[in-house]
């Protein structure tokens, strides 16, 4: 399963699958892909597809296009700790996923269900200074290693990359991201390019990694991967030291962005930042890392480098207690981030 | 609503919007008090209105006539504000009757006395219907709903009696009355009707609410019920043209509902809702109905619940923003909300034909229940409850979202606690110090609160959150960011909301707050890049608000800084453009005129200093002058009439006070000095704020030094140099030599003026200016045991000014005389205290430069032995020191000139004054013109002087050989010539145009003089 870039998509998208459970029969499987709803019972499940008998059709659902699938012996407190995860409750799911006693679960799709969003909680709780990011690597990696026939296999592969790109290594985390480079569904495709591409920069390779992001305008991917191509793009030329090429693109983005999406949002002003801090235009850039403190605080990693600029900024301009608070932001909520210096 | 009001910080820039009760001053407060409390108890700010009412009870220069019903409007604000005020209820209705008790004490006879006795009633109504609404609650017990049923019942029965005396008051005053035949008579019949209106309708009220009280089968009850009915309608048949008589129809309907006639009180309902007219009173009276019909069509007596939905979307599409979030508009859009879910349910799932109608039934349900479990209120849980009715099948996403709007509502309330504390904390000044370090402390935990619930809301904010209610929750964090003084962040919030949400209805104040946030924040930055940027900010929020909201004050605040910073480009003309566009009853339009009238004034300045060449003509100063003085006139009238005495209304008093002097307008300036609310002395005196910046303070010193000679108010010349001399020499470096400048300047300025006069053709009003000046320098003179060496020096140096301007234009010999004598006096009198106090002069070496000044005037007093004494005083202690000697050979030159001296020309060329050196040989202390010219032809920065010394050894040598005859005369204008050659040979350009005129035109004379024979 996505995890970040998808997120919010999935929380909207539950509502409605919630919405219309009152007609679903207790018995069904349901497999849900966008506003599509389908109930019927999995046959089979590999990593790329997913087989659902349903009023005596067979259909084959792509395992990268499913957004959820709910098991019709699933434990409450799965169903529970799904919904919790995708509104952004990570201590409530992994408290009812805890509760679950694995040995009684009867099947083992349930078994890889439980794993996986137990594996996915860990590891944006981790991201989040609690518990500790190794710990939920290893979780992460065990499910890739042990479930390669599940439909969140790619997902979890995307996880460990994550994970690795928190604790610095970009090359490791490279590896997990080229293996979901060659699946046959272009939006999947098109976001491995651009977690390749961060990993690529942040590994101090600004120019395959302005290759990588430029592909993904190839795939014709929806938004909004397509924009944080491009902030990709500004990002890697500012790291090249072609900082006004870098400030035009992130404008340019900028002027395309939806003021709500809060992904996007916060990666185009942090690029903005940079780029200014790199002018040496330091009271722009602090405005520009302000507006994800402020408005584009819900991606961890996001918020983490807008707080650690900002700390370093408010000190150049004199305001230490401006500088402690946002230090102070950053241990507690993102003890673990790659941003946090002090870790 | 959030005010946002401040004014001051934009000094730096005004913005902000302005507490109501702050800018009213006592004798504003007498006109304005009345619409401004009814706007604030309007806008639901009671807090505020209560504030507002203590702080004019203590105040002690509040009118009598306000003061008399002050307790009346406490009570009718508590009375009011009883169910929104932030304190217990019950508290609030007993405080408001006491206020009521006190004024019928105070005041029997009072022409509100009925009112208030109605209102003691209204209290005893709304104490009945508390408990009544005690008694809904499920989990009551029969005997206690039946023990407090009975228990309002007791209020409402006292509640009566007083309603029914009120209503035969008012009667008995109306015949007594009889036809009005005046208007003040026929203002105080209306009232009459008025109250007697209120009393019949509130006694129809208290019956229903009496029959209410017993069980519905009681025959009590229908009996009530039957008789309220008919007092309703009684008063509809006779008032039905009034709101009072709408009122009791909907009232009647309410009898005939509770009393089983459901379908006639549909009737009466429905024809009220058939009424025209949406005016603010009507529209309320409409929502009741509204909630009377389909709280009625949806009874299970009833059971047209399609008939409710219908009403409910009529109400739902035509409801204004405010209407819907009231509690009477939460409990239609409950009531409506339950009423399409009945129609749903009633509908066969399987019929296709009433699929629509159900489909549409539930969303309009899912709609309405979820709108009031988002809002905190009675029907809240309710709402959530019915949310999760099998037909609507919503899950706890919709709790989270309704989550959002609570947290909102909470961050909401807290800031509106903390404005209304911080006003109290400004305003009410019986505050003691214990009671306002615990306001402060509150003050504090609120703003901790209302950040932690605004962010909290942020957080919860998701993709199905209402965008309206998200950019609610960013504006008030902008603001309260600003209050905060984390003016960066407030900044970026509203910027964000008027750049990406215009629309929102509080996108002008947030960008209102963004630049306030970005004026700040270029008033704060300390480097320049920083002010660059902030300032550019600001200029492009100011220009979005123009180009989006082109008025209000938000506006007028926008333009006001593209005034400043036109100016800053020095656009004129853009600024007079941006200037129109602000009201004239903008509370920014004072400013911005005093901000262009002073530019204007300083632009004139600018092109009166350029060369003529370059300079504007007298027509085009004059127009400029003109208008920066209507300019700042207009602005400094507006911010007097407003009371606002700050720093830049000190600093346009002192440049329209200017120019008025330069114009000799000096009657029009001494207002301006000593007016006892804004004139400048008395706030100098006052120690003012307005004052604070020293400079400004010092130039209006000035400003009326120059006011009070011009006047000849010698008296308050003298207390202002005084004053001047105070200020200047305030602790601090530099005192006595910026004192020194100063006086050198206003000698020079008062030359000016002076001038102006002589060539604007005004010789009255020069002689005048002229002979006011002289005596008072004379005053200065004459003081010399207190005067300071300043004003001697000023003294001095302006009279010894006043005479080479006067011997200049070759005016009457004795008055330069009689100015160089004056000039003498002074330099003597330095010099006199001097010797009883070293101290006196400021360093050792002003001794010198006061003897050579000295010497000068004694030399053109032609008093030579006396000029001769002090130069070689002065030379014996520095014998090289330039301008001595070149003042001695003056000196030699000048005395030369008076007859039986001429042998002091070859004192002139060749120096005097022997003396012996300590190694027995002689020496000349005084150099002449031979020697100064050798010496000083060795450093070239001494050119003037050198071909001063050059010429002057030529000229004396000319007018020596002028005194002699035969072979002595001949010899020496051959030399005389010859000194102009070797200048020639050495000099080609003769030290330039007007050092070699004077060369040719003496060696045209030496020419001259040697063609003719001599003697």
């Amino acid at each position: 399963m996505p995890i970040r870039v998808f997120s919010l998509l999935l929380l909207g998208l539950l509502t409605v699958w919630s919405g219309s459970g009152s007609e679903v029969r207790a018995a069904d499987d349901m497999v849900r892909l966008g506003k599509k709803t389908v109930s019927g019972k999995i046959t089979k499940m590999t990593s790329r597809e997913v087989t659902l008998e349903h009023d005596g059709k067979i259909e084959r659902f792509p395992a990268g296009l499913i957004d959820s699938i709910r098991l019709a012996e699933e434990p409450p407190r799965l169903t529970t700790a799904r919904s919790a995860i995708l509104s952004g409750r990570y201590e409530d799911a992994s408290r009812n996923l805890g509760e679950i006693n694995l040995d009684q679960i009867p099947s083992d799709p349930i078994r890889q269900e439980v794993e996986f969003y137990q594996a996915l909680a860990a590891a944006e709780l981790a991201r989040r200074g609690i518990g500790n990011l190794r710990d939920a690597g290893s979780q992460a990696i065990d499910f890739v290693n042990r479930y390669p026939n599940s439909y969140h296999w790619y997902a979890a592969n995307e996880l460990v990359g994550d994970l690795l790109m928190e604790i610095r290594r970009e090359t490791n985390a490279l590896e997990y991201y080229r293996a979901i480079e060659d699946v046959p569904w272009k939006s999947l495709q098109a976001r491995a390019k651009y977690k390749i591409g961060k990993a690529l920069l942040a590994a101090g390779r600004p120019q395959e990694a302005q290759a990588s992001f430029e592909l993904i305008d190839d795939l014709g991917a929806d938004a909004p991967l397509p924009l944080l191509a491009g902030l990709g793009k500004a990002r890697c030329l500012l790291a090249q030291g072609k900082g006004d090429e870098a400030l035009a693109l992130t404008q340019k983005v900028l002027n395309q962005v939806d003021p709500e999406n809060k992904l996007v949002g916060a990666e185009a002003y942090n690029t903005l930042g940079n780029c200014l801090r790199k002018a040496g235009r330091n009271e722009e850039a602090l405005l520009a890392f302000l507006h994800v403190d402020i408005l584009y605080f819900a991606d961890a990693d996001a918020h983490a480098e807008a707080l650690a600029n900002l700390a370093e900024l408010w000190n150049q301009m004199h305001r230490p207690d401006r500088a402690a608070e946002a230090n102070k932001t950053l241990q507690n909520r993102y003890r673990n981030s790659r941003w946090n210096r002090a870790k | 609503m959030i005010s946002i009001l401040r004014t001051n910080r934009i000094g730096r820039l005004l913005l902000i919007v302005t507490i109501l009760a702050s800018c009213i001053t006592t004798a504003q407060a007498a006109r304005a008090w009345k619409p401004m409390l009814d706007g604030l108890r309007q806008r639901g700010f009671y807090d505020t209105a209560l504030v507002y009412l203590e702080q004019m009870k203590a105040d002690p220069n509040a009118p009598e006539a306000i003061k008399e019903v002050l307790d009346y409007e406490i009570g009718i604000t508590l009375l009011t504000g009883s169910e929104s005020l932030d304190r217990d209820p019950e508290e609030t209705l007993d405080e408001a009757g006491a206020h009521f008790e006190t004024f019928l004490a105070a005041h029997p006879h009072h022409p509100l006395a009925g009112k208030v006795r109605s209102h003691l009633a209204n209290i005893l109504l709304r104490r009945g219907r508390v408990l009544t609404e005690v008694t809904r609650q499920s989990e009551l017990s029969q005997e206690k709903r039946a023990a407090l049923l009975t228990e309002a019942r007791a209020y409402y029965e006292k509640a009566l009696p007083i309603y029914r005396e009120a209503e035969k008051a008012a009667n008995a005053e109306l015949k007594k009355l009889g036809k009005p035949t005046s208007p003040e008579l026929q203002e105080q019949v209306s009232q009459l009707q008025t109250d007697l209106l209120e009393a019949k309708l509130m006694g129809a009220t208290c019956l229903f609410e009496t029959a209410m009280t017993y069980p519905a089968e009681d025959e009590k009850r229908q009996k009530g019920l039957r008789n309220s009915a008919k007092e309703f309608e009684s008063i509809y048949e006779r008032y039905q043209g009034f709101l009072a008589g709408l009122y009791a129809r909907l009232g009647q309907g309410r009898c005939l509902k509770e009393s089983g006639d459901q379908k006639r009180a549909v009737e009466l309902f429905e024809s009220l809702l058939l009424l025209p007219g949406d005016s603010p009173v009507m529209s309320r009276l409409k929502q009741q109905a509204y909630q009377a019909l389909i709280e009625t069509l949806a009874s299970p007596e009833v059971k047209r619940f399609a008939d409710a939905a219908q009403w409910y979307q009529q109400w739902a599409d035509s409801a204004q923003p405010t209407e819907r979030s009231s509690p009477e508009g939460l409990q239609i859009e409950f009531e409506g909300g339950i009423a399409c879910l009945q129609a749903a349910a009633i509908l066969t799932k399987k019929d296709p034909k009433s699929q629509a109608d159900r489909k549409r039934f539930l969303n309009t349900a899912r709609r309405a229940l979820l709108e009031v479990a988002r809002t905190p209120g009675s029907y809240q849980e309710a709402a959530r409850a019915k949310l999760a009715d099998p037909l609507l099948g919503m899950d706890f996403e919709e709790s989270e979202a309704a989550d959002f709007a609570s947290i909102l509502k909470q961050g909401k309330l807290s800031l509106d606690r903390l404005t209304t504390m911080q006003k109290r904390l400004v305003f009410d000044r019986s505050l003691t110090a214990e009671q306002r370090d615990a306001l402060n402390r509150q003050i504090a935990d609120l703003r901790t609160e209302a950040f932690a619930h605004l962010h909290d809301a942020l957080r919860r904010a998701d993709s199905k959150t209402p965008i309206d209610q998200l950019n609610d929750a960013r504006y008030y964090l902008a603001y309260l960011y600003l209050k905060d003084e984390q003016l960066p962040q407030a900044a970026v919030l509203g910027d964000f909301l008027v750049t990406h949400y215009p629309d929102h209805p509080q996108a002008k104040e947030a960008a209102a707050v963004a630049l306030a946030a970005y004026a700040d924040l270029t008033g704060e930055s300390e480097s320049p890049a920083s002010k660059e940027i902030f300032n550019r900010k600001m200029i492009e929020t100011a220009k979005r608000i123009t180009a989006q909201w082109p008025e209000g004050p938000e506006a007028a605040s926008a333009w006001t800084i593209l005034i400043r910073s036109a100016l800053m480009d020095h656009r004129l003309d853009r600024a007079r453009e941006f200037l129109a566009k602000i009201p004239a009853d903008s509370a920014n339009r004072g400013n911005a005129e005093l901000l262009l009238g002073r530019e204007l004034w300083a632009e004139t300045l600018r092109a009166m200093r350029k060369e003529k060449a370059g300079r504007p003509d007298e027509a085009k100063l004059s127009a400029m002058t003109a208008e920066a003085k209507k300019l700042l006139s207009d602005g400094i009238q507006r911010n007097v009439d407003a009371n606002r005495i700050d720093p830049f209304l000190f600093a346009s008093i002192v440049a329209l006070a200017q120019i008025q002097l330069r114009e000799g307008q000096t009657d029009q300036v001494i207002p301006w000095l000593e007016n006892s609310t804004y004139g400048l002395l008395p706030l100098i005196k006052q120690a003012h704020p307005a004052t604070a910046n020293r400079a400004y303070r010092i130039e209006a010193l000035k400003t009326a030094l120059r006011a009070y000679i011009a006047h000849q108010d010698f008296a308050k010349a003298e207390t202002t140099m005084d004053l001047l001399e105070k200020a200047i020499l305030e602790p601090g470096a530099d005192g006595q030599k910026q004192l020194n400048q100063i006086y050198v300047t206003l000698g020079r300025e008062l030359e000016k003026i002076l001038e102006s006069l002589r060539t604007q053709g005004k010789p009255e009003e020069l002689d005048r200016v002229t002979q006011a000046f002289e005596q008072f320098l004379d005053r200065i003179a004459g003081r010399s045991e207190n005067a300071s060496f300043q004003s001697l020096m000023w003294v001095g140096s302006t009279f010894f000014q006043m005479a080479t301007t006067v011997e200049a234009q070759n005016r009457a010999a004795p008055l330069t005389q009689k100015y160089f004598a004056k000039a003498a006096g002074a330099f003597e009198a330095i010099l006199a205290r001097a010797k009883t106090d070293p101290a006196f002069l400021p360093n050792p070496n002003a001794g010198l430069a006061i003897r050579i000044r000295l010497a000068e005037c004694f030399r053109r007093l032609k008093k030579y032995p006396e000029a001769m004494r002090l130069l070689v005083e002065v030379l014996r202690k520095r014998v090289a020191l330039v301008d001595a000697q070149i003042e001695a050979a003056k000196t030699y030159e000048g005395w030369g000139s008076t007859p039986g001296n001429e042998r002091r020309y070859l004192n002139a060329i060749l120096g005097g004054q022997q003396i012996k050196k300590k190694d027995g040989s002689t020496t000349k202390l005084v150099w002449g013109w031979g020697k100064l010219s050798k010496l000083l032809a060795r450093s070239p920065h001494n050119g003037d002087k050198f071909h001063q010394a050059r010429f002057h050894l030529a000229y004396c040598r000319y007018r020596y050989a002028m005194t002699q005859t035969g072979p002595t005369r001949e010899e020496n204008l051959r030399r005389a010539h010859q000194d102009i050659e070797i200048i020639r040979r050495l000099h080609p350009d003769l030290g330039g145009s007007q050092w070699a005129a004077r060369y040719n035109a003496l060696d045209r004379k030496i020419k001259a003089s040697q063609k003719k024979k001599s003697p």
